[in-house]
């Protein structure tokens, strides 16, 4: 078709707009950790290590252990609940799993502020303020993220791999262990680092059912940038929130290189 | 070997109610106390619809309903724009640099809120950019463009290559052939993609929260100052009202989805 | 097509009547470096029947391109009804195709895909109406005016993509592969409807396919190609009878290949590996060195006089008639074909074969792969 090499310049203006709204002011973030900040809280351009100073400090690894901690086990619990769940959603007939999976993904075009109002309706007034309710709302909140990318590449194994694996012996639990895990692997490696990633830096949820009595990163971020108006170590602990996200993120890169088999494709599992 | 796979049956089924009640219990409160008579949360004084009346009178609540839709309209169909000629360019790039691009528009999806707020704020107080609505329609464009992206792409490798050749064959003109065959094939991608911005961009807390400038309150910012004074029974029912209005949002996209053209409709063997 | 001032203008009937509908002249293509087209020559009269046949990748799909106008040759000219059309672009060329995958456009139901030629001709309504009518009835479709594409099998909506290739009334009609994706029963069904459309509107069909069943049956001409190049051209009987290569021999049905040296110039047998000997006729000359003699399985005569000697392997019974699988003794897969009803060796028995005079194809010695 003449003129289809033409279309390529197409793709441009959305790259340009991406790399100057979004690669570089990432990159600024760097910049900031590393400025000094006066006593009214304005940036001044010298060059201060106070921020990264501030970033290693033991109140900033306490919260950022903490952070990880909650994101690990939040992790945890989205993979546990998460595989009955796609398990039996697996088993339901075709037309119905589409109404399903419209239900799973549905929470997450609500507003998470009404998500969280709904819980704040429910607990407990003395489960507030404490990391469990905090890890319990989280848990529910990220649980679509790992259900969708779960059932999906459960859809996609054969269901007589799992007749077959019955028909020669092996118990349910031999069969998930045997079978259907190792086949599912990378949808669960794709929804572990669909909720692992963003619930580093969740600020929503801590803040509203820690009830301040403890930080997590996206609280103390938020805390350091508005209240104490502290810019270079806000951005300093968002650099720890960057490099967070990274790891796993380079992780899975080089993991699906080296065993395409092992991960998913990143951009097939954020679908709606 | 039956009553093993009855009890499988039925833990299944338990399985998925225990989902569909913990997704949902939140949203059924919200709604069961939003005709809730009394101003407290815990004790149920009988059926009212007070609330949703107060709603009609709060202002500054309707203000920041305009602003929300506002910055929402803008930011998808500017989002929905650049996504769209991404999808096709893209599809003409060497394969590396494809997929170096494939990867920079996947990336605003999977990192948290925070990064791009931190670093969008930080980016505007550099340039000394004044913080305003077009610094949050800017903020919400950089998710939007990924997530039209992402909508746009899986509907331009299913509109079939040849179609476009068979209507040049059929005697149209390039123009024409874009008008009659490719844009009504894409229309309902377009609008799905359209919707999904649109919804993000009005529910967006955080990162609304880092590029706005005074003034310009959305509704979820202005839900969360009210919400740091504790529970509210008004705040209910609004609730209510921006749940439904997404209700209807996703039965749209969802029928606009539904006649989206299937990928296998070329000469494959069917009964 | 005629290109006035207000721009083409399709002629309602043939230009000249002595030019031929589609003339390509040294036409060749190259595509991401490989030469898929090499210096074509090709003239297809009006109202017939042209089957272009040929392995995958030998450049079918590529030459109808060039014809209608979707693509564009490197050299060589595109001529259309005494027109020349080269430069045109699709839309500005009075030739339709019928795609493999059949292009239907989805958000359109049936009589609108089919009225689509007429709705960028700008045709009045009820012109329009009539005229897609009449394309339905043609391909036999009469009551699915406002079914919705989806909804159809995959021959239903061959059968629609016939119909806008048609409606029209365009000088040429390209067919690329319109049976592949059919089921097999269907298959036979939709050529003889295609013939008889054919037969009765006397529009111009290229047709191309890799089955060469299809061919044989249907066209008028067929045209051999083979890595770009076409080999042979001619009706079917002459290129089944009279094959000017190794390859359209090979092509065109099954055949036995025997491979061989002559080993002087005025030699009347080939020698086989074996150090057996194979008669020449007389009416074929041919030089000294490697050779290949190809027989026709219905050709070979069991049980008579003795060329060589074979074993029977295995024994196809096809109906009609019945395959002998059998090895000589060099160890060469020979079949032979024979009618249903003949007495046929049983499996394991040593037989004799032979054949007779003036069957045989000989050729220079041609990689042609193993034996049909």
């Amino acid at each position: 078709m003449n003129g289809s090499k033409r279309t390529g310049w197409m793709a441009w203006p959305p790259v340009v707009f991406l790399v100057v709204f979004f690669v570089v002011p990432t990159g600024i973030v760097m910049s900031y950790s590393v400025l000094e900040r006066d006593f009214y809280g304005q940036v001044r351009p010298h060059f201060s290590l106070d921020g990264w100073r501030q970033a290693i400090d033991p109140i900033t690894l306490s919260v950022l252990s903490r952070s990880v901690t909650l994101a690990l086990c939040v992790t945890f619990s989205c993979l546990v609940l998460g595989y009955p769940c796609a398990l039996a959603l697996a088993r339901v007939g075709l037309p119905w799993r589409r109404y399903w999976a419209v239900l799973i993904s549905f929470p997450l075009v609500t507003s998470l502020l009404l998500r969280i109002y709904g819980w704040m309706n429910l607990l407990p007034l003395e489960w507030r303020g404490t990391i469990w309710a905090v890890g319990l709302v989280m848990s529910v909140n990220y649980l679509p993220f790992m259900l969708l990318p779960l059932l999906k590449s459960l859809e996609g194994m054969d269901r007589d791999m799992v007749h077959a694996a019955t028909d020669l012996g092996a118990t349910s639990w031999q069969t998930f262990r045997l079978v259907t895990w190792p086949l599912t692997r990378p949808g669960a490696i794709a929804g572990c680092a669909l909720v692992f990633i963003p619930s580093t830096g969740d600020y929503l949820v801590p803040h509203f059912f820690g009830e301040g009595r403890f930080n997590v990163l996206g609280t103390l971020i938020v805390q350091q940038f508005m209240e104490r108006r502290n810019w270079p170590y806000a951005a300093a602990s968002s650099l720890w929130l960057l490099a967070l996200v990274c790891v796993p993120l380079l992780l899975w890169l080089g993991a699906s290189r080296l065993h395409p088999a092992l991960t998913g494709k990143m951009w097939d599992n954020v679908d709606e | 070997m039956n009553s093993r796979s009855w009890w499988h049956c039925w833990l299944r089924r338990m399985v998925l109610a225990l989902f569909l009640g913990a997704t949902y219990a939140p949203v059924v409160m919200i709604f069961i106390y939003s005709f809730n008579r009394s101003r407290l949360g815990g004790v149920w004084t009988g059926f009212s619809t007070r609330w949703y009346a107060e709603l009609f009178q709060r202002s500054e609540l309707w203000k920041a309903l305009g602003t929300s839709t506002l910055i929402a309209a803008c930011a998808s169909s500017l989002s929905t724009i650049l996504g769209t000629l991404a999808a096709f360019g893209l599809r003409h790039w060497r394969r590396r640099t494809r997929d170096l691009a494939r990867g920079l528009f996947s990336i605003p999806l999977v990192v948290p809120d925070m990064i791009i707020g931190v670093s969008l704020a930080l980016y505007y107080h550099s340039l000394a950019i004044e913080r305003g609505l077009a610094t949050i329609i800017v903020a919400h464009m950089v998710f939007g463009v990924s997530y039209a992206f992402v909508v746009m792409s899986a509907a331009v490798k299913l509109l079939d290559e040849t179609l476009f050749a068979a209507a040049l064959d059929c005697g149209a003109t390039p123009w024409q052939s874009h008008r009659w065959v490719t844009i009504p094939t894409l229309a309902p991608s377009l609008g799905v993609a359209w919707l999904l911005v649109f919804v993000m961009s009005f529910d967006d807390f955080l990162i609304t929260f880092f590029s706005k400038g005074l003034g310009n309150d959305t509704l979820p910012i202005k839900i969360y100052s009210q919400m740091r004074f504790g529970l509210r029974p008004a705040t209910n029912a609004l609730f209510a009202v921006i749940f439904l209005v997404t209700v209807v949002g996703v039965a749209v996209g969802a029928w606009l989805s539904y006649r989206r053209p299937n990928s296998h409709l070329g000469g494959t063997i069917s009964p | 097509m005629q290109t006035t001032p207000l721009g083409p203008v399709k002629l309602t009937q043939p230009p000249k009547l002595a030019s031929p509908a589609v003339v390509v002249r040294g036409v060749s293509k190259r595509l991401t470096g490989r030469l898929v087209l090499d210096d074509i020559h090709l003239t297809v009269s009006q109202g017939e029947f042209f089957a272009l046949v040929g392995p995958s990748g030998s450049g079918k799909s590529t030459l109808l391109k060039m014809v209608s106008g979707i693509d564009f040759p490197d050299s060589g000219e595109v001529w259309l009804g005494g027109h020349d059309v080269t430069t045109l672009p699709a839309y500005r060329r009075d030739v339709h195709t019928v795609f493999q995958s059949y292009a239907l456009f989805p958000h359109l139901d049936v009589q609108e895909n089919v009225a689509f030629p007429l709705r960028v001709a700008r045709m009045a309504h009820e012109e329009k109406k009539r005229r897609v009518a009449q394309a339905l009835s043609w391909v036999r479709l009469d009551h699915f005016a406002t079914r919705r594409i989806d909804k159809l099998s995959g021959g239903e909506r061959q059968r629609v993509a016939v119909a806008r290739a048609l409606v029209d009334g365009p000088a040429c009609v390209l067919l690329d592969e319109p049976l592949a994706a059919l089921d097999p029963h269907l298959r036979n069904s939709t050529l003889e409807l295609l013939q008889e459309i054919q037969s009765r509107l006397r529009v111009t069909y290229i047709y191309v396919t890799h089955d060469r069943q299809e061919a044989l049956r249907a066209a008028g001409r067929i045209g051999v190609l083979r890595e770009g190049r076409l080999e042979q051209v001619g009706a079917p009987t002459e290129l089944y009878r009279c094959p000017s290569s190794a390859f359209v021999a090979s092509f065109l049905g099954p055949i036995n290949w025997f491979e061989g040296l002559v080993q002087s110039g005025g030699s009347r047998s080939i020698r086989l590996r074996s150090g057996q000997h194979l008669p020449l006729d007389d009416h074929q000359s041919v030089e000294t060195g490697r050779i290949l003699l190809g027989v026709r399985p219905e050709d070979i005569v069991v049980g008579g006089e003795q060329f060589l000697a074979a074993v029977v392997l295995h024994q196809d019974f096809c109906g009609s008639t019945v395959t002998l699988r059998m090895a000589s003794d060099e160890g060469v897969a020979i079949n032979a074909e024979l009618r249903g009803d003949s007495a046929s060796p049983p499996v394991g028995a040593r037989v004799s074969l032979s054949w007779p005079p003036n069957v045989a194809h000989v050729f220079p010695f041609d990689d042609v792969g193993p034996t049909t």
